[in-house]
């Protein structure tokens, strides 16, 4: 079966080394995507889900990052053990990344054709009149008007989400299979964000690749994607298909999560609650050799065993799974 | 600037950097000035010899002759050789070393600076130790070291300067790329494959540019003033006059001649003031702090 997957992360644990200690930052950490799939990977700063989305790349800053366990696999080869060169190709060729900051990921002395068309050229052998062609196709694709006199516009006349755009199509020239989104809007304002994410879902059909979308808003990824994946203290606490997800979530911490989200329909009494939050922060990586849940100090339901023991990943069908002891207890 | 309008089609023209740079270039009357002064000298030097065909190393007439007092319009030095002729002949030869010095210099120090600065760590500590080890030697006793080990010919002699000289340049390199490698469109480009020798080369060169441009072009001068004085302490090429070696040829007579010393001293000057004005034009025309767009 995992032979199938496009993506099978198995037990990932990446460390970083601090002050001579090897500080876990994503604990034993699995998940598969399948072709064509749309993955939502939601938890807030901090809690390891851009450093995972950058081990897939084999680009965890080393040192002092290193991937201390565990297998990714992709198409059943094991990235982990690639060496650099292996990557270089699955870079771009086979997985792609659209970064949170198109303000200053464009190479400021390109012209944003160049450098769309270089990627083609090298990946592909195409001549640089052809690879230009393309580079100018893959603008069209991603809604930059008049294309072909844009494409020799230096990355400083562009607005951010014009840019955005450029990179979303530097990232999909290659035609990869799975397309990581880390946070691809944050920098954005309101109605350019909803452009964007208007382009992936235009692009998603387009092009049939796999998508994972990192981010820390609900709302985009109930639009978007259709499974979702909660990560909390480097942990993969619940996951399941959005829709279950939103109407129903298990663990308290997504709970929480999902009551954060502000409704626009009052409750009957017209009297507004106050916006619900979650007490307490993230705990730092350092506080978590401990045992017991990460969340435990900010749960209003931790029971003894909460403090003591951390919590499996234990199934509730349907394809749902959450990491809490008051589900498995309820299910036992 | 015309006015904007909402179609992305009258939207202000594409404009590279180097082309910005050379509008404000353009700007800079003392950077011209500079630009025309080192035409004219490269022109003097390149065709000179042609126009002028008197020869450089032969007695011509009466030696010690003032300028004006002769068909030699310079003069003569203390040989009854053709001042205006070792000028324009040593113009080329001074130009040549100066060229070659400076390339060298600018190939270590951006190959040495890059390295160490985009991998760091282990790279970094061993290429900076040996960068150190350049730096504290004093640069004109080992230029000399190495040009009287091997022969003084004007490839010895480019070559000791580039050696001892690369060092700044480096350091520069260094910095830059330890600045740029952390920018998130190098970390966009490494997400695409791009492999190290092209981050390197294609990615972050291009934007370390502007000031390694200015440092390339100043440190022509630097070779040449350091050209003068291997030449003017006698290690020199012997088959070849450069304006040092003049000066130092000529500086026994300077009581009786003024003239033989002075005007090799001024086509130093004049070139070295040159190329400065150049540099500092570039560094201007680079600041994107006085760039008005």
């Amino acid at each position: 079966m995992t032979g199938k997957k496009l993506l099978s992360v198995r037990n990932l644990e990446i460390t970083f080394r601090t002050e001579g200690e090897d500080i876990p930052v994503v604990r034993d950490l699995s998940f598969d995507l399948d072709h064509g799939d749309t993955l939502g990977i939601v938890g807030e700063s901090g809690c390891g889900k851009s450093i995972t989305a950058l081990s897939l790349l084999g680009l965890v800053p080393s040192p002092p990052g290193r991937i201390s366990k565990g297998q990714i696999l992709f198409e059943g080869e094991d990235l982990v053990q690639a060496g650099e060169r292996r990557l270089n190709q699955v870079r771009g060729n086979d997985i792609s990344m659209v970064f949170q900051e198109p303000m200053t990921s464009l190479n400021p002395v390109y012209t944003i054709g160049e450098q769309i068309a270089e990627t083609a050229r090298v990946h592909f052998g195409l001549s640089p009149a052809k690879a230009w062609a393309r580079a100018v196709e893959m603008l069209d694709l991603v809604g930059i008007p008049s294309p072909d006199t844009r494409a020799h516009d230096f990355p400083h006349q562009l607005s951010g989400g014009m840019r955005q755009r450029v990179m979303i199509a530097i990232a999909l020239v290659c035609e990869p299979k799975l397309l990581i989104a880390d946070e691809p809007t944050t920098a954005l304002d309101v109605t350019v964000q909803a452009q964007v994410f208007d382009l992936f879902q235009e692009l998603k059909q387009k092009i049939g690749a796999a998508i994972i979308l990192i981010t820390h808003d609900i709302g985009v990824v109930a639009q978007m994607t259709n499974r979702v994946m909660v990560m909390y203290a480097g942990r993969k606490i619940e996951e399941g298909p959005v829709a279950e997800f939103i109407r129903d979530p298990r663990h308290p911490y997504t709970r929480g999560l999902v009551s954060c989200i502000p409704r626009l329909r009052l409750p009957p009494d017209d009297h507004p609650a106050p916006l619900f939050e979650i007490p307490g922060v993230v705990p730092s990586p350092w506080e978590l050799n401990r045992p017991g849940c990460a969340f435990a100090p900010r749960c209003a339901r931790a029971m003894a065993r909460c403090r003591t023991e951390n919590p499996v990943l234990a199934p509730l069908g349907d394809g749902r799974a959450a990491a809490c002891w008051l589900e498995t207890e309820a299910a036992a | 600037m015309t006015a904007t309008s909402t179609t992305p089609a009258s939207a202000p023209e594409a404009v590279s950097p180097g082309r910005q740079a050379w509008r404000m270039f353009r700007q800079n009357h003392s950077a011209l000035f500079g630009l025309a002064i080192i035409a004219l000298i490269v022109l003097a030097s390149v065709f000179g010899p042609y126009v002028y065909t008197v020869p450089p190393r032969e007695m011509v007439w009466m030696p010690l002759t003032p300028p004006g007092e002769s068909e030699y319009l310079l003069g003569t030095d203390y040989l009854g050789r053709d001042l205006l002729a070792g000028l324009i002949n040593g113009g080329r030869v001074t130009l040549t070393v100066g060229l070659s010095a400076a390339v060298l210099t600018v190939l270590i120090g951006i190959t040495v600076g890059a390295l160490a600065g985009f991998f760091g760590g282990r790279v970094d500590d061993v290429l900076m130790r040996i960068t150190e080890f350049f730096q504290v030697l004093p640069n004109l006793l080992f230029a000399m070291v190495v040009v009287m080990l091997f022969s003084p010919s004007l490839l010895n002699i480019a070559v000791a300067i580039g050696v001892v000289s690369w060092t700044s340049t480096a350091r520069l390199t260094r910095a830059e790329f330890m600045r740029l490698r952390e920018m998130e469109f190098v970390k966009a480009e490494r997400s695409i494959g791009a492999g190290n020798a092209r981050l390197i080369w294609r990615v972050i060169l291009p934007n370390a540019a502007p000031p390694l441009i200015v440092v390339a072009a100043l440190s022509i001068g630097t070779a040449i003033l350091f050209e003068a004085g291997l030449s003017f302490l006698g290690l020199s090429d012997p088959n070849a006059t450069s304006w040092g070696r003049m000066i130092g040829d000529n500086r026994p007579y300077i009581l009786d001649s003024s003239w033989g010393v002075t005007f090799p001293g001024l086509c130093i000057f004049l070139t070295v003031l040159a190329i400065s004005l150049v540099g500092d034009g570039l560094n201007d025309a680079f600041n994107p702090k006085l760039r008005q767009r």
